[in-house]
């Protein structure tokens, strides 16, 4: 084929000059090839100096985590170890009425100890992916006022009021134990950070396809830095506060897992010395899938 | 159990109530005079104010914490002299050479039983 009919290239005959820049392109390609592999390698260096920072954290975060659990086990072990060795060495010489006491000590850091140990393998499961939720299509309004009526049980010196819509809710799509879980959790809350005789109002609003539910206190409220954190994983404001009531920092991080697995939301409002109010929604479930559930039931 | 009453007074600084009431009780019941603060300037006030022969010191307070009360304590002149002995949670070997170092003159570690705080106590205030 002649050398101008090529259809497709020319072939020329290369002058000198030509062969210069040929050999300058070339070098300049090898160059570029070369920039090219250097930014890998600096990617990757970056990717692996970006896996041991996470890696220091999340080492950090676990011993934190570790003092912290083996801390909060230990305070209501100190209870009944103290309150218990207490009846035993002094049993002649204390009242009946002191000695009732120290059992009703020993009695609620049971109660908190196993709460901390339900929290705790709670989260595990959780992380594991191997939290199962039993999810059902229910009428809550009786179940609302049963667990508002238990948990006043709970804390007399407080007035919870249950703020229900006129007329029926709409049936929530939800895993009942989880559902109570988060509002004991979140009304205990509300009720820790709060001085005592104040109001908590539980409020409960249909939304177009949920159910809007909000706990309002009266209590010291939140610092705005501490706001966005607060559902963070074992994220406390109190520790470095004076008259720390107490805890992991598990609760709210909790109740956030429990509520989004449930295919809710959960967010709050507080200004400080004023008081919070903590919302969450649930879905609403049709009336087929109620009847459906009714059925089965 | 000693029931005498010894007239050493005894301060215990610690913020959980519970524990509180419990190791003061038990100074009670083994005839000291007891003196307690749920914080470390209350503790530290008291200790300034009153002539303790002890101090009993949680190490995790809120605020300023226990460590702060330890430090304060050894290098005040005239708050030198008061033995500290110092509980905590914490198990650490780290934390119990640290407080040994700053001068505390026992470690001990929650939870705590009544025979640990009398034998703790009466081995360093004498009869």
């Amino acid at each position: 084929m002649a050398k101008d009919s090529h259809p497709f290239y020319e072939v020329y005959e290369m002058k000198d000059e030509d062969k210069g820049k040929a050999e300058l392109i070339g070098e300049l390609v090898q160059m570029r090839k070369r920039i090219v592999e250097l930014e890998k390698i600096e990617a990757e260096s970056k990717h692996l100096e970006r896996k041991t920072t996470e890696y220091e954290e999340l080492s950090k975060l676990k011993s934190g985590l570790l003092s912290t659990v083996s801390h909060e086990l230990r305070t209501p072990l100190a209870s009944i170890k103290g309150y218990s060795t207490m009846l035993l060495d002094y049993d002649k010489r204390l009242r009946r009425t002191e000695k009732r006491q120290y059992l009703d000590a020993i009695d609620a850091a049971t109660d908190r100890l196993s709460e901390l140990i339900d929290h705790l393998l709670d989260m595990s499961r959780m992380d594991a992916g191997l939290l199962q939720l039993d999810m059902v299509v229910t009428r809550v309004d009786r179940l609302l006022q049963d667990m508002v009526a238990e948990a006043q049980l709970r804390v007399p010196e407080y007035r919870l009021r249950l703020d229900l819509e006129r007329g029926e809710l709409p049936p929530l799509k939800v895993d009942i134990r989880r559902f109570h879980q988060v509002l004991d959790n979140l009304l205990d809350n509300a009720t820790k950070y709060s001085e005592k005789g104040t109001d908590v109002v539980i409020r409960v609003e249909t939304r177009a396809c949920e159910v809007e539910i909000s706990i309002t206190d009266q209590g010291r409220g939140i610092p705005s830095a501490d706001i966005g954190r607060v559902f963070d994983r074992m994220y406390r404001i109190e520790q470095r506060l004076a008259q720390d009531p107490g805890g992991m920092g598990l609760g709210l991080a909790l109740c956030k897992a429990l509520v989004e697995a449930q295919g809710g939301r959960i967010w709050l409002e507080s200004k400080e010395g004023i008081g919070t109010t903590v919302r969450f929604t649930l879905p609403v479930g049709t009336g087929e899938e109620l009847l459906h559930a009714e059925e089965a039931s | 159990m000693l029931k005498k009453h010894r007239k050493d007074t005894i301060l215990v600084i610690e913020d959980e109530a519970d524990v509180l009431r419990f190791v003061c009780r038990v100074l009670a019941l083994e005839g000291f005079d007891v003196l307690e603060a749920g914080n470390s300037e209350e503790g530290l006030e008291l200790v300034r104010r009153h002539k303790c022969a002890l101090v009993l010191l949680d190490l995790r307070l809120p605020g300023k914490d226990g460590w702060l009360v330890l430090e304060r304590m050894k290098s005040e002149t005239s708050l030198q002299g008061i033995p500290v002995i110092v509980f905590t949670a914490s198990a650490g070997t780290q934390q119990r050479a640290r407080a040994l170092s700053m001068g505390a003159v026992d470690y001990l570690v929650k939870p705590l039983s009544a025979a640990d705080i009398r034998d703790s106590v009466t081995s360093v205030v004498k009869l």
